[in-house]
């Protein structure tokens, strides 16, 4: 219900741009204002699946976790979309691994959490967005992230603690969607690639 | 003199309020601080290095744009913070509204480290990257140079051996020689040997002579009123954190 909810405000926000049509119209500055306060939305809203996805409440309900996995990776300009994540210790060389949203996701489902805590911290959108060779805007989204998480067994918690930084591409790209017998050309907002530092 | 106390005062004062955070009980509220602090993105260096985005010191400081550019030095490195031209270069730069440092000119780049691997081994290369645009104003990164450290080709050690004047009329017998034996590729046999690195990195990524490993370090590197600045990321759970100037260097 919450996810029909969300998906509405969202379509409801789209719709409230105006609709432009043609292949190359560039955003005004009021519309890209207005994208800003949608990028923050939608990047609360992709916490909130977050959330979902290692909540030992609803690990016990695969179909549930299956669809808010769709739903999140919807929210996703592409599958193609990759999570990068970056451990910085104290080695010289950092560690990096690339997956894309969908792996990324379904693996974090399936960790096995007793107990989560997830603080989020505000959310900083870039204060421009640019136009790309593609014809698409990109801005960027930052905020940090405190996790408190138990695994093991009951007898001898384990116990993790993890402060990560992520970045995510926002990207405004024209959508073409059927009204009747017209095809109409909107702009609408979505999320690209992930950054996380993870800087234990 | 004077510069330079304010400069120690400074940092002293924002470490004083790094300690602070850290004694802070409740650790949402350190997060939180930190996560204002930080430079989160280069688009945010780039508002606060031209004032559009205030650092408000704590106690009321008034923010000044001196104070900004100071915030977004790395606070840890004791020779950048002590080195008089660093002062000289924020007083040139801050004095002046119209010293700005924008993502469309052409006076920037990055530079990032990259590891791949070549013949079973990691080989690393900087791959020079600048913004450029279209007709449309719509920009991209490209790839406009890289710089292979330990991956020169050179020419041969053999510097006797050479085609001779009339090799032509025997058929390039010489040039059969060389292709043959490279050795002999001496800098009397060819000329030009000034690499393309970024045909190179073509040519070798496409034919699979090198493969990808990873991106280790991405740092931009600025010029501005005949100073060039480095900035890199500094990962760290403290107030002066993000994307820092590391290097100030007066260009000659």
């Amino acid at each position: 219900m919450k996810n029909a909810i969300t998906l509405f405000l969202l379509v409801l926000t789209v719709t409230g741009i105006k609709a432009q049509t043609g292949r190359e119209v560039d955003l005004d500055s009021a519309q890209l204002e207005t994208f800003k306060e949608q990028a923050v939305r939608t990047v609360k809203d992709l916490g909130i699946h977050i959330g979902k996805m290692v909540d030992p409440k609803l690990k016990a309900l695969p179909e549930l976790q299956s669809s808010n996995i769709d739903y999140t990776v919807k929210l996703f300009a592409s599958e193609k979309n990759v999570v990068e994540v970056t451990s910085i210790d104290n080695s010289a060389k950092p560690l990096v691994y690339r997956r894309p949203i969908r792996v990324y996701f379904t693996r974090l489902s399936s960790l096995p959490y007793k107990s989560v805590n997830l603080s989020w911290y505000d959310i900083y959108i870039s204060s421009t967005f640019k136009k790309g060779d593609d014809n698409k805007y990109y801005g960027t989204a930052s905020f940090c992230q405190t996790f408190d998480a138990t695994m093991g067994f009951e007898s001898q918690p384990w116990k993790i603690h993890d402060h990560t930084c992520k970045n995510i591409q926002i990207i405004i790209e024209q959508d073409e969607v059927k009204q009747g017998f017209d095809t109409v050309t909107r702009w609408v907002l979505k999320l690209g690639d992930i950054k996380v530092t993870d800087s234990k | 003199m004077i510069l330079r106390s304010t400069t120690l005062f400074f940092f002293l004062y924002l470490f004083s309020v790094n300690a602070y955070s850290q004694l802070i009980s409740d650790d949402s509220i350190r997060d939180q601080l930190i996560f204002n602090y930080k430079v989160k993105q280069l688009d945010q260096f780039f508002n606060r290095f031209n004032f559009k985005e205030k650092v408000q010191p704590i106690n009321n400081i008034q923010p000044s744009r001196f104070i900004n550019i100071l915030s977004l030095l790395n606070g840890k490195d004791q020779a950048l913070i002590h080195n008089p031209e660093t002062l000289a270069f924020i007083q040139e730069v801050a004095g002046d509204s119209t010293n700005y440092i924008s993502y469309e000119r052409k006076d920037w780049f990055s530079i990032v480290e990259c590891i791949f691997i070549y013949k079973g081994r990691e080989e690393k290369a900087n791959l020079i990257l600048k913004p450029v645009s279209n007709a449309l104003n719509g920009f991209r990164w490209v790839i406009t140079d890289a710089e292979f450290s330990n991956f020169d080709l050179g020419v041969g050690e053999d510097s006797t051996y050479f085609i001779n004047p009339t090799n032509h009329e025997v058929g390039f017998t010489g040039l059969s020689e060389v292709l043959s034996e490279p050795v002999k590729m001496s800098a009397k046999v060819i000329s030009g040997t000034e690499l393309n690195h970024s045909a190179l990195l073509l040519f070798l990524l496409r034919n699979n002579i090198l493969k990808f490993k990873q991106i280790d370090h991405i740092s931009f590197q600025f010029s501005i009123k005949g100073y060039q600045f480095i900035v890199d990321e500094m990962n760290r759970n403290e107030i002066n954190s993000g994307w820092l100037i590391t290097k100030i260097k007066p260009i000659n």
